[in-house]
Protein backbone atom coordinates (compact mmCIF):
# COMPACT_ATOMS: atom_id res chain seq x y z
CA UNK A 1 0.00 0.00 0.00
CA UNK A 2 2.77 2.42 0.77
CA UNK A 3 6.51 2.58 0.70
CA UNK A 4 7.52 0.27 3.49
CA UNK A 5 9.38 1.76 6.44
CA UNK A 6 12.75 0.14 5.86
CA UNK A 7 12.93 1.45 2.29
CA UNK A 8 11.95 4.98 3.16
CA UNK A 9 15.13 6.22 4.82
CA UNK A 10 17.60 4.84 2.23
CA UNK A 11 15.49 6.21 -0.62
CA UNK A 12 15.33 9.61 1.04
CA UNK A 13 19.10 9.55 1.53
CA UNK A 14 19.64 8.61 -2.10
CA UNK A 15 17.42 11.50 -3.19
CA UNK A 16 19.40 13.78 -0.88
CA UNK A 17 22.72 12.74 -2.38
CA UNK A 18 21.42 13.22 -5.93
CA UNK A 19 20.06 16.65 -5.05
CA UNK A 20 23.31 17.73 -3.43
CA UNK A 21 25.45 16.74 -6.40
CA UNK A 22 23.02 17.94 -9.06
CA UNK A 23 24.81 21.24 -9.84
CA UNK A 24 28.00 19.29 -10.63
CA UNK A 25 26.15 17.26 -13.23
CA UNK A 26 23.97 19.90 -14.81
CA UNK A 27 26.05 22.46 -16.66
CA UNK A 28 23.12 24.07 -18.42
CA UNK A 29 22.51 27.36 -16.61
CA UNK A 30 19.02 27.74 -17.95
CA UNK A 31 18.02 24.36 -16.62
CA UNK A 32 19.38 25.33 -13.21
CA UNK A 33 17.25 28.46 -13.38
CA UNK A 34 14.17 26.35 -14.05
CA UNK A 35 14.97 24.05 -11.15
CA UNK A 36 15.41 26.98 -8.76
CA UNK A 37 12.10 28.54 -9.77
CA UNK A 38 10.32 25.18 -9.61
CA UNK A 39 11.65 24.60 -6.13
CA UNK A 40 10.49 28.03 -4.94
CA UNK A 41 7.09 27.46 -6.49
CA UNK A 42 6.81 24.02 -4.93
CA UNK A 43 6.96 25.65 -1.47
CA UNK A 44 3.97 27.83 -2.31
CA UNK A 45 2.15 24.83 -3.76
CA UNK A 46 2.72 22.86 -0.53
CA UNK A 47 0.78 25.62 1.19
CA UNK A 48 -1.97 25.44 -1.42
CA UNK A 49 -2.27 21.68 -1.00
CA UNK A 50 -2.42 21.96 2.79
CA UNK A 51 -5.25 24.46 2.54
CA UNK A 52 -7.04 22.43 -0.12
CA UNK A 53 -6.89 19.42 2.16
CA UNK A 54 -8.95 21.42 4.66
CA UNK A 55 -11.43 22.53 2.00
CA UNK A 56 -9.95 26.00 1.93
CA UNK A 57 -9.67 26.60 -1.80
CA UNK A 58 -7.72 29.75 -2.38
CA UNK A 59 -6.66 31.87 -5.31
CA UNK A 60 -4.40 34.24 -3.47
CA UNK A 61 -1.48 31.84 -3.10
CA UNK A 62 0.57 34.08 -5.39
CA UNK A 63 -0.44 37.13 -3.36
CA UNK A 64 1.06 35.56 -0.21
CA UNK A 65 4.13 34.70 -2.22
CA UNK A 66 4.29 38.28 -3.47
CA UNK A 67 3.79 39.62 0.01
CA UNK A 68 6.90 37.79 1.15
CA UNK A 69 8.78 39.07 -1.89
CA UNK A 70 7.68 42.66 -1.33
CA UNK A 71 8.35 42.66 2.41
CA UNK A 72 11.84 41.36 1.64
CA UNK A 73 12.36 43.72 -1.28
CA UNK A 74 11.21 46.72 0.70
CA UNK A 75 13.22 45.97 3.82
CA UNK A 76 16.41 45.30 1.89
CA UNK A 77 16.29 48.25 -0.53
CA UNK A 78 14.79 50.93 1.73
CA UNK A 79 16.08 49.90 5.13
CA UNK A 80 19.24 48.12 4.04
CA UNK A 81 18.56 44.89 5.89
CA UNK A 82 20.46 41.80 4.75
CA UNK A 83 18.77 38.80 3.13
CA UNK A 84 19.24 36.79 6.32
CA UNK A 85 17.13 39.24 8.34
CA UNK A 86 14.64 39.79 5.52
CA UNK A 87 13.93 36.07 5.05
CA UNK A 88 12.38 35.36 8.47
CA UNK A 89 10.71 38.79 8.57
CA UNK A 90 9.05 38.08 5.21
CA UNK A 91 7.73 34.77 6.56
CA UNK A 92 6.54 36.23 9.85
CA UNK A 93 5.01 39.32 8.21
CA UNK A 94 3.02 37.24 5.73
CA UNK A 95 1.94 34.83 8.47
CA UNK A 96 0.77 37.71 10.65
CA UNK A 97 -1.24 39.15 7.80
CA UNK A 98 -2.79 35.73 7.13
CA UNK A 99 -3.65 35.32 10.80
CA UNK A 100 -5.56 38.61 10.93
CA UNK A 101 -7.25 37.95 7.61
CA UNK A 102 -8.01 34.38 8.65
CA UNK A 103 -9.97 35.56 11.68
CA UNK A 104 -12.47 36.97 9.19
CA UNK A 105 -12.39 34.67 6.17
CA UNK A 106 -11.91 31.15 7.54
CA UNK A 107 -15.25 30.95 9.31
CA UNK A 108 -17.14 32.28 6.32
CA UNK A 109 -17.70 29.04 4.42
CA UNK A 110 -15.76 27.83 1.42
CA UNK A 111 -17.58 29.78 -1.31
CA UNK A 112 -17.09 33.09 0.44
CA UNK A 113 -13.52 32.09 1.26
CA UNK A 114 -12.84 31.38 -2.41
CA UNK A 115 -14.47 34.63 -3.55
CA UNK A 116 -12.58 36.73 -1.02
CA UNK A 117 -9.32 35.07 -2.05
CA UNK A 118 -9.93 36.00 -5.70
CA UNK A 119 -10.71 39.60 -4.78
CA UNK A 120 -7.71 39.72 -2.50
CA UNK A 121 -5.45 38.33 -5.21
CA UNK A 122 -6.47 41.15 -7.54
CA UNK A 123 -6.51 43.90 -4.92
CA UNK A 124 -2.98 42.94 -3.90
CA UNK A 125 -1.65 43.56 -7.41
CA UNK A 126 -3.64 46.78 -7.87
CA UNK A 127 -2.61 48.12 -4.48
CA UNK A 128 1.08 47.48 -5.15
CA UNK A 129 0.76 49.10 -8.56
CA UNK A 130 -0.47 52.30 -6.95
CA UNK A 131 1.99 52.43 -4.08
CA UNK A 132 4.93 54.63 -4.99
CA UNK A 133 6.90 53.55 -1.94
CA UNK A 134 7.31 50.08 -3.47
CA UNK A 135 7.88 51.38 -7.00
CA UNK A 136 4.34 51.24 -8.36
CA UNK A 137 3.88 49.23 -11.54
CA UNK A 138 7.62 49.29 -12.18
CA UNK A 139 8.23 47.24 -9.04
CA UNK A 140 11.37 47.14 -6.96
CA UNK A 141 14.75 46.88 -8.67
CA UNK A 142 18.22 46.36 -7.33
CA UNK A 143 17.32 43.98 -4.54
CA UNK A 144 20.68 42.94 -3.05
CA UNK A 145 21.92 39.39 -3.43
CA UNK A 146 22.39 37.25 -0.33
CA UNK A 147 25.91 37.14 1.05
CA UNK A 148 27.84 35.30 3.72
CA UNK A 149 30.80 37.41 4.78
CA UNK A 150 32.54 38.25 1.53
CA UNK A 151 30.91 35.44 -0.44
CA UNK A 152 28.01 36.74 -2.52
CA UNK A 153 25.44 34.39 -4.03
CA UNK A 154 25.63 35.07 -7.74
CA UNK A 155 25.90 31.79 -9.63
CA UNK A 156 22.94 29.55 -10.30
CA UNK A 157 24.70 26.78 -8.43
CA UNK A 158 24.95 28.86 -5.26
CA UNK A 159 21.30 29.85 -5.45
CA UNK A 160 20.39 26.24 -6.09
CA UNK A 161 21.66 25.32 -2.64
CA UNK A 162 19.74 28.16 -1.04
CA UNK A 163 16.56 27.05 -2.79
CA UNK A 164 17.21 23.41 -1.91
CA UNK A 165 17.77 24.33 1.73
CA UNK A 166 14.62 26.42 1.92
CA UNK A 167 12.49 23.83 0.16
CA UNK A 168 13.79 21.12 2.47
CA UNK A 169 13.04 23.32 5.49
CA UNK A 170 9.47 23.92 4.32
CA UNK A 171 9.02 20.24 3.46
CA UNK A 172 10.16 19.35 6.99
CA UNK A 173 7.77 21.93 8.48
CA UNK A 174 4.82 20.46 6.60
CA UNK A 175 5.89 16.88 7.23
CA UNK A 176 6.07 17.66 10.96
CA UNK A 177 2.50 18.89 10.78
CA UNK A 178 1.15 15.95 8.79
CA UNK A 179 2.85 13.38 11.00
CA UNK A 180 1.63 14.93 14.26
CA UNK A 181 -1.78 14.89 15.90
CA UNK A 182 -2.40 18.16 14.05
CA UNK A 183 -2.17 16.31 10.74
CA UNK A 184 -4.57 13.65 12.00
CA UNK A 185 -7.05 16.38 12.85
CA UNK A 186 -6.54 17.85 9.36
CA UNK A 187 -7.34 14.51 7.79
CA UNK A 188 -10.44 14.15 9.94
CA UNK A 189 -11.67 17.58 8.84
CA UNK A 190 -10.98 16.68 5.23
CA UNK A 191 -13.07 13.54 5.58
CA UNK A 192 -16.01 14.94 7.49
CA UNK A 193 -16.03 18.34 9.19
CA UNK A 194 -19.21 17.54 11.12
CA UNK A 195 -17.90 14.31 12.57
CA UNK A 196 -14.54 15.95 13.30
CA UNK A 197 -16.29 18.66 15.30
CA UNK A 198 -18.33 16.10 17.15
CA UNK A 199 -15.21 14.33 18.43
CA UNK A 200 -13.96 17.64 19.80
CA UNK A 201 -11.80 18.97 16.95
CA UNK A 202 -11.93 22.75 16.72
CA UNK A 203 -12.24 23.13 12.96
CA UNK A 204 -11.52 26.85 12.91
CA UNK A 205 -8.32 26.42 14.89
CA UNK A 206 -6.94 23.66 12.70
CA UNK A 207 -7.84 25.50 9.50
CA UNK A 208 -6.11 28.56 10.87
CA UNK A 209 -2.94 26.56 11.54
CA UNK A 210 -2.79 25.43 7.90
CA UNK A 211 -3.63 28.90 6.64
CA UNK A 212 -0.91 30.58 8.68
CA UNK A 213 1.66 27.84 7.97
CA UNK A 214 0.99 28.21 4.23
CA UNK A 215 1.41 31.98 4.47
CA UNK A 216 4.63 31.64 6.46
CA UNK A 217 6.30 29.26 4.04
CA UNK A 218 5.02 31.20 1.01
CA UNK A 219 6.51 34.33 2.54
CA UNK A 220 9.89 32.61 2.93
CA UNK A 221 9.77 31.43 -0.66
CA UNK A 222 8.80 34.90 -1.86
CA UNK A 223 11.73 36.41 -0.04
CA UNK A 224 14.25 34.17 -1.74
CA UNK A 225 12.50 34.75 -5.06
CA UNK A 226 12.99 38.50 -4.66
CA UNK A 227 16.66 38.13 -3.72
CA UNK A 228 17.22 35.70 -6.58
CA UNK A 229 15.78 37.73 -9.45
CA UNK A 230 16.77 41.03 -7.76
CA UNK A 231 13.69 42.51 -9.36
CA UNK A 232 10.00 42.14 -8.57
CA UNK A 233 6.89 43.68 -10.09
CA UNK A 234 3.20 43.45 -9.10
CA UNK A 235 2.00 41.51 -12.13
CA UNK A 236 4.11 38.48 -11.26
CA UNK A 237 1.87 37.79 -8.28
CA UNK A 238 -1.56 38.15 -9.88
CA UNK A 239 -4.44 35.76 -9.87
CA UNK A 240 -3.25 34.04 -13.05
CA UNK A 241 -0.06 32.97 -11.24
CA UNK A 242 -2.22 31.60 -8.42
CA UNK A 243 -4.17 29.61 -10.98
CA UNK A 244 -0.96 28.19 -12.47
CA UNK A 245 0.24 27.25 -9.00
CA UNK A 246 -2.98 25.38 -8.33
CA UNK A 247 -2.42 23.47 -11.58
CA UNK A 248 1.03 22.50 -10.31
CA UNK A 249 -0.74 21.03 -7.29
CA UNK A 250 -3.27 19.11 -9.36
CA UNK A 251 -0.61 17.73 -11.70
CA UNK A 252 1.50 16.43 -8.82
CA UNK A 253 -1.50 15.03 -6.99
CA UNK A 254 -3.55 16.97 -4.49
CA UNK A 255 -3.28 14.28 -1.84
CA UNK A 256 0.48 13.93 -2.04
CA UNK A 257 1.17 16.72 0.33
CA UNK A 258 4.89 17.21 -0.19
CA UNK A 259 6.03 15.11 -3.13
CA UNK A 260 3.02 16.25 -5.20
CA UNK A 261 3.87 19.96 -5.16
CA UNK A 262 7.54 19.23 -5.93
CA UNK A 263 6.86 16.90 -8.85
CA UNK A 264 4.03 19.06 -10.18
CA UNK A 265 6.09 22.24 -10.06
CA UNK A 266 9.05 20.63 -11.82
CA UNK A 267 6.84 19.22 -14.57
CA UNK A 268 4.99 22.44 -15.19
CA UNK A 269 8.16 24.54 -15.15
CA UNK A 270 10.11 22.21 -17.41
CA UNK A 271 7.55 21.06 -19.96
CA UNK A 272 6.60 24.49 -21.38
CA UNK A 273 10.31 25.40 -21.56
CA UNK A 274 11.22 22.32 -23.53
CA UNK A 275 8.17 22.41 -25.75
CA UNK A 276 9.23 25.98 -26.51
CA UNK A 277 5.87 27.32 -25.52
CA UNK A 278 6.09 31.08 -25.28
CA UNK A 279 4.05 33.30 -22.98
CA UNK A 280 1.48 33.79 -25.69
CA UNK A 281 0.56 30.11 -25.81
CA UNK A 282 1.09 29.33 -22.13
CA UNK A 283 -2.56 29.88 -21.11
CA UNK A 284 -3.67 27.52 -23.88
CA UNK A 285 -1.18 24.90 -22.75
CA UNK A 286 -2.21 25.25 -19.10
CA UNK A 287 -5.86 25.04 -20.12
CA UNK A 288 -5.23 21.81 -22.00
CA UNK A 289 -3.40 20.44 -18.94
CA UNK A 290 -6.37 21.23 -16.68
CA UNK A 291 -8.76 19.44 -19.01
CA UNK A 292 -6.49 16.39 -19.28
CA UNK A 293 -6.11 16.16 -15.52
CA UNK A 294 -9.82 16.55 -14.90
CA UNK A 295 -10.56 13.80 -17.41
CA UNK A 296 -7.81 11.26 -16.89
CA UNK A 297 -5.53 11.94 -13.93
CA UNK A 298 -7.72 12.83 -11.02
CA UNK A 299 -5.06 11.82 -8.53
CA UNK A 300 -2.24 13.56 -10.35
CA UNK A 301 0.98 12.07 -11.70
CA UNK A 302 1.88 10.46 -8.38
CA UNK A 303 -1.55 8.90 -8.13
CA UNK A 304 -0.40 6.63 -10.96
CA UNK A 305 2.33 5.04 -8.92
CA UNK A 306 0.78 4.98 -5.50
CA UNK A 307 -2.79 4.25 -4.61
CA UNK A 308 -2.81 5.40 -1.05
CA UNK A 309 -3.97 8.95 -0.59
CA UNK A 310 -4.29 10.97 2.59
CA UNK A 311 -1.43 9.11 4.19
CA UNK A 312 1.22 9.77 1.54
CA UNK A 313 3.46 12.77 1.83
CA UNK B 1 -32.72 20.77 41.80
CA UNK B 2 -34.01 18.60 44.61
CA UNK B 3 -30.55 17.70 45.78
CA UNK B 4 -31.31 14.03 46.17
CA UNK B 5 -30.47 12.77 42.70
CA UNK B 6 -28.43 14.93 40.41
CA UNK B 7 -29.32 14.84 36.75
CA UNK B 8 -26.37 14.60 34.36
CA UNK B 9 -28.26 16.39 31.63
CA UNK B 10 -31.07 18.79 32.29
CA UNK B 11 -33.01 20.40 29.49
CA UNK B 12 -35.25 23.29 30.46
CA UNK B 13 -37.89 24.98 28.33
CA UNK B 14 -35.96 24.23 25.15
CA UNK B 15 -37.46 25.56 21.93
CA UNK B 16 -36.31 25.45 18.33
CA UNK B 17 -38.14 27.31 15.60
CA UNK B 18 -37.47 27.25 11.87
CA UNK B 19 -38.92 30.53 10.61
CA UNK B 20 -42.12 30.27 12.52
CA UNK B 21 -42.39 26.50 12.41
CA UNK B 22 -41.93 25.14 15.90
CA UNK B 23 -39.77 22.01 15.63
CA UNK B 24 -39.41 21.76 19.40
CA UNK B 25 -41.45 23.70 21.89
CA UNK B 26 -40.93 24.02 25.63
CA UNK B 27 -39.16 20.70 25.96
CA UNK B 28 -38.02 19.55 29.38
CA UNK B 29 -35.95 16.51 30.12
CA UNK B 30 -33.75 15.11 32.84
CA UNK B 31 -31.30 12.33 32.15
CA UNK B 32 -29.81 10.76 35.26
CA UNK B 33 -26.31 9.45 35.53
CA UNK B 34 -25.80 5.96 34.05
CA UNK B 35 -29.33 5.78 32.73
CA UNK B 36 -30.29 4.65 29.25
CA UNK B 37 -32.93 7.13 28.20
CA UNK B 38 -34.88 6.69 24.98
CA UNK B 39 -36.63 9.29 22.89
CA UNK B 40 -39.30 7.94 20.60
CA UNK B 41 -41.99 9.47 18.48
CA UNK B 42 -43.55 9.30 15.03
CA UNK B 43 -41.64 10.53 11.97
CA UNK B 44 -41.19 14.27 11.96
CA UNK B 45 -41.75 14.57 15.69
CA UNK B 46 -38.51 16.55 16.08
CA UNK B 47 -36.27 13.85 17.52
CA UNK B 48 -33.28 14.47 15.27
CA UNK B 49 -33.71 18.23 15.62
CA UNK B 50 -33.62 17.77 19.38
CA UNK B 51 -30.38 15.82 19.03
CA UNK B 52 -28.88 18.50 16.81
CA UNK B 53 -29.76 21.19 19.33
CA UNK B 54 -28.38 19.27 22.31
CA UNK B 55 -25.11 18.50 20.50
CA UNK B 56 -24.80 22.02 19.13
CA UNK B 57 -25.22 21.47 15.39
CA UNK B 58 -28.27 23.73 15.49
CA UNK B 59 -28.64 26.78 17.74
CA UNK B 60 -31.55 26.73 20.18
CA UNK B 61 -34.18 29.44 19.90
CA UNK B 62 -34.80 29.51 23.64
CA UNK B 63 -34.21 27.51 26.78
CA UNK B 64 -31.17 25.90 28.31
CA UNK B 65 -29.20 22.65 28.15
CA UNK B 66 -27.51 22.09 31.47
CA UNK B 67 -24.80 19.47 31.57
CA UNK B 68 -23.10 18.70 34.89
CA UNK B 69 -24.52 21.94 36.25
CA UNK B 70 -23.20 24.11 33.41
CA UNK B 71 -25.37 25.68 30.72
CA UNK B 72 -23.85 24.56 27.41
CA UNK B 73 -26.60 25.81 25.12
CA UNK B 74 -24.43 28.51 23.53
CA UNK B 75 -21.23 26.48 23.13
CA UNK B 76 -19.95 25.27 19.74
CA UNK B 77 -19.98 21.55 18.90
CA UNK B 78 -16.34 20.84 19.73
CA UNK B 79 -16.57 22.55 23.14
CA UNK B 80 -19.56 20.40 24.05
CA UNK B 81 -17.60 17.34 22.96
CA UNK B 82 -14.76 18.46 25.23
CA UNK B 83 -17.16 18.57 28.15
CA UNK B 84 -18.33 15.04 27.38
CA UNK B 85 -21.48 15.40 25.29
CA UNK B 86 -20.84 13.37 22.17
CA UNK B 87 -23.21 12.06 19.55
CA UNK B 88 -23.20 9.51 16.79
CA UNK B 89 -24.89 10.26 13.52
CA UNK B 90 -27.59 8.47 11.61
CA UNK B 91 -25.84 8.73 8.23
CA UNK B 92 -22.50 10.55 8.20
CA UNK B 93 -21.03 8.47 10.96
CA UNK B 94 -17.46 7.75 9.87
CA UNK B 95 -14.40 8.98 7.98
CA UNK B 96 -14.85 6.98 4.75
CA UNK B 97 -11.31 6.97 3.31
CA UNK B 98 -9.60 6.07 6.57
CA UNK B 99 -9.14 2.60 7.97
CA UNK B 100 -11.17 1.35 10.91
CA UNK B 101 -8.11 1.80 13.11
CA UNK B 102 -7.53 5.36 11.95
CA UNK B 103 -11.20 6.19 12.45
CA UNK B 104 -11.01 5.10 16.07
CA UNK B 105 -7.63 6.82 16.49
CA UNK B 106 -9.00 10.17 15.33
CA UNK B 107 -11.77 9.80 17.90
CA UNK B 108 -9.07 9.99 20.58
CA UNK B 109 -8.22 13.55 19.52
CA UNK B 110 -9.12 14.88 22.96
CA UNK B 111 -6.52 12.66 24.62
CA UNK B 112 -3.72 14.77 23.12
CA UNK B 113 -2.85 17.11 25.94
CA UNK B 114 0.45 18.44 24.61
CA UNK B 115 0.19 21.92 23.13
CA UNK B 116 0.23 22.59 19.40
CA UNK B 117 3.88 23.61 19.40
CA UNK B 118 4.86 20.46 21.30
CA UNK B 119 3.02 18.36 18.76
CA UNK B 120 4.59 20.23 15.87
CA UNK B 121 8.06 19.68 17.34
CA UNK B 122 7.27 16.01 18.09
CA UNK B 123 8.45 16.35 21.67
CA UNK B 124 8.90 13.29 23.86
CA UNK B 125 5.57 13.88 25.57
CA UNK B 126 3.77 14.20 22.22
CA UNK B 127 5.29 10.91 21.08
CA UNK B 128 4.37 9.26 24.36
CA UNK B 129 0.79 10.47 23.98
CA UNK B 130 0.57 9.07 20.49
CA UNK B 131 1.73 5.73 21.83
CA UNK B 132 -0.92 5.83 24.55
CA UNK B 133 -3.54 6.79 21.98
CA UNK B 134 -2.56 3.87 19.79
CA UNK B 135 -2.82 1.57 22.81
CA UNK B 136 -6.25 2.94 23.73
CA UNK B 137 -7.40 2.62 20.12
CA UNK B 138 -6.45 -1.05 20.05
CA UNK B 139 -8.27 -1.66 23.33
CA UNK B 140 -11.37 0.15 22.15
CA UNK B 141 -11.52 -1.81 18.90
CA UNK B 142 -11.23 -4.97 20.97
CA UNK B 143 -14.10 -3.82 23.19
CA UNK B 144 -16.28 -2.99 20.18
CA UNK B 145 -15.47 -6.26 18.44
CA UNK B 146 -13.87 -4.53 15.46
CA UNK B 147 -10.27 -5.72 15.93
CA UNK B 148 -10.33 -8.11 13.02
CA UNK B 149 -11.38 -5.32 10.66
CA UNK B 150 -8.89 -2.68 11.71
CA UNK B 151 -7.09 -2.49 8.37
CA UNK B 152 -10.23 -2.14 6.27
CA UNK B 153 -11.27 1.21 4.83
CA UNK B 154 -14.36 2.40 6.66
CA UNK B 155 -16.30 2.89 3.44
CA UNK B 156 -15.88 -0.79 2.54
CA UNK B 157 -17.40 -2.14 5.75
CA UNK B 158 -20.81 -3.79 5.80
CA UNK B 159 -23.62 -1.62 7.13
CA UNK B 160 -23.83 -3.09 10.62
CA UNK B 161 -20.12 -2.67 11.20
CA UNK B 162 -20.25 0.90 9.92
CA UNK B 163 -22.86 1.65 12.56
CA UNK B 164 -20.69 0.05 15.24
CA UNK B 165 -17.68 2.04 14.05
CA UNK B 166 -19.70 5.26 14.25
CA UNK B 167 -20.40 4.53 17.89
CA UNK B 168 -16.79 3.50 18.39
CA UNK B 169 -15.58 6.92 17.19
CA UNK B 170 -17.97 8.68 19.54
CA UNK B 171 -16.90 6.43 22.40
CA UNK B 172 -13.22 7.14 21.75
CA UNK B 173 -13.76 10.69 22.99
CA UNK B 174 -14.55 9.27 26.47
CA UNK B 175 -17.96 10.89 26.71
CA UNK B 176 -20.01 11.11 29.90
CA UNK B 177 -23.14 11.36 27.78
CA UNK B 178 -23.32 9.40 24.56
CA UNK B 179 -26.13 10.35 22.22
CA UNK B 180 -27.07 7.70 19.69
CA UNK B 181 -29.19 8.62 16.70
CA UNK B 182 -31.11 5.50 15.61
CA UNK B 183 -28.35 2.99 16.40
CA UNK B 184 -30.24 -0.05 15.13
CA UNK B 185 -32.04 1.48 12.14
CA UNK B 186 -31.92 -0.83 9.14
CA UNK B 187 -30.53 -3.80 11.07
CA UNK B 188 -31.92 -7.31 11.06
CA UNK B 189 -33.14 -8.84 14.37
CA UNK B 190 -29.84 -10.55 15.08
CA UNK B 191 -27.77 -7.43 14.43
CA UNK B 192 -30.25 -5.48 16.54
CA UNK B 193 -29.78 -7.77 19.53
CA UNK B 194 -25.99 -7.55 19.17
CA UNK B 195 -26.21 -3.78 19.16
CA UNK B 196 -28.50 -3.83 22.21
CA UNK B 197 -25.95 -5.93 24.08
CA UNK B 198 -23.16 -3.59 22.98
CA UNK B 199 -25.03 -0.50 24.19
CA UNK B 200 -25.64 -2.16 27.55
CA UNK B 201 -21.96 -3.00 27.74
CA UNK B 202 -21.09 0.64 27.03
CA UNK B 203 -23.40 1.81 29.82
CA UNK B 204 -21.79 -0.67 32.19
CA UNK B 205 -18.52 1.14 31.45
CA UNK B 206 -19.91 4.30 33.06
CA UNK B 207 -21.43 6.08 30.08
CA UNK B 208 -24.88 7.61 30.27
CA UNK B 209 -26.84 7.05 27.09
CA UNK B 210 -29.54 9.08 25.39
CA UNK B 211 -30.91 7.51 22.26
CA UNK B 212 -33.42 8.12 19.54
CA UNK B 213 -34.89 4.96 18.05
CA UNK B 214 -37.83 3.66 16.06
CA UNK B 215 -37.23 0.00 16.77
CA UNK B 216 -39.50 -0.77 19.73
CA UNK B 217 -37.84 -4.08 20.48
CA UNK B 218 -34.53 -2.34 20.99
CA UNK B 219 -36.14 0.46 22.99
CA UNK B 220 -38.03 -1.99 25.22
CA UNK B 221 -34.86 -3.97 25.86
CA UNK B 222 -32.62 -1.02 26.52
CA UNK B 223 -34.32 1.98 27.98
CA UNK B 224 -35.16 2.43 31.64
CA UNK B 225 -37.07 5.58 30.85
CA UNK B 226 -38.61 6.78 27.64
CA UNK B 227 -39.78 10.19 26.50
CA UNK B 228 -42.34 10.35 23.73
CA UNK B 229 -42.13 13.29 21.39
CA UNK B 230 -44.88 14.43 19.05
CA UNK B 231 -44.95 17.67 17.05
CA UNK B 232 -42.00 18.90 19.07
CA UNK B 233 -43.68 18.44 22.41
CA UNK B 234 -43.17 15.81 25.05
CA UNK B 235 -46.44 13.96 25.46
CA UNK B 236 -45.36 11.24 27.85
CA UNK B 237 -42.45 10.04 29.94
CA UNK B 238 -41.89 6.90 31.92
CA UNK B 239 -41.01 3.24 31.64
CA UNK B 240 -42.12 1.21 28.62
CA UNK B 241 -45.09 -0.15 30.54
CA UNK B 242 -46.15 3.28 31.69
CA UNK B 243 -46.11 4.89 28.29
CA UNK B 244 -47.69 1.90 26.56
CA UNK B 245 -50.92 2.65 28.39
CA UNK B 246 -50.88 6.37 27.71
CA UNK B 247 -53.76 7.47 25.54
CA UNK B 248 -51.79 10.36 24.10
CA UNK B 249 -49.05 8.00 22.92
CA UNK B 250 -51.49 5.64 21.26
CA UNK B 251 -53.13 8.62 19.64
CA UNK B 252 -49.82 9.93 18.34
CA UNK B 253 -48.90 6.63 16.76
CA UNK B 254 -52.28 5.34 15.62
CA UNK B 255 -54.44 8.43 15.35
CA UNK B 256 -57.46 9.36 17.41
CA UNK B 257 -60.21 6.80 17.70
CA UNK B 258 -63.53 8.55 17.66
CA UNK B 259 -66.97 7.22 18.18
CA UNK B 260 -68.41 6.40 14.78
CA UNK B 261 -65.29 7.08 12.79
CA UNK B 262 -65.60 3.82 10.96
Amino acid sequence: MRLSGHLKIPSLMLAGVILIFLPFVIKNQHLMHIIILASLESIVVMGFVAQHNLKLITFCTAAFWGMGAYISGFLSTKLGLSFWSCLPLAGIGTALFAFILGLIVIRSGWVTFLMISIVLGEVFVEALGHMDIVGGWDGITGIPRPAIGTFVFVSKGAYYYLALGLTSLCAVIFAAFYKSAIGKAWTAINQSPELAASVGINIFKYRMIAYVAAAFTSGLSGSLYAHYLCFIAPHTFGILRSLYLSINAAVGGLYFFISGPIIGSIILRAVPEYLRITDKYEPIFEGAVIILIALFFRRGVLGFFRKSTLRGL
Amino acid sequence: MTGLKVALLEIRHLSKRFEGLAAISDFNLEVNELEIHGIIGPNGAGKTTLFNVISGFLPATAGSVIFKGEDIVKLPVHSRAKRGVVRSFQLINLFPELTVYENAYVGHHRSHKTGLIGQFLHTASAKEERKICAQKTTELLEFMGLSSLKGELAKNLPYGHQKTLGICIALATKPSLLMLDEPVAGMNPEETMNMVKLIQKIRDNNVTILLVEHDMVAVANLCERISVLNYGEKIAEGSMNEIKGSEKVIEAYLGKWEEGSL
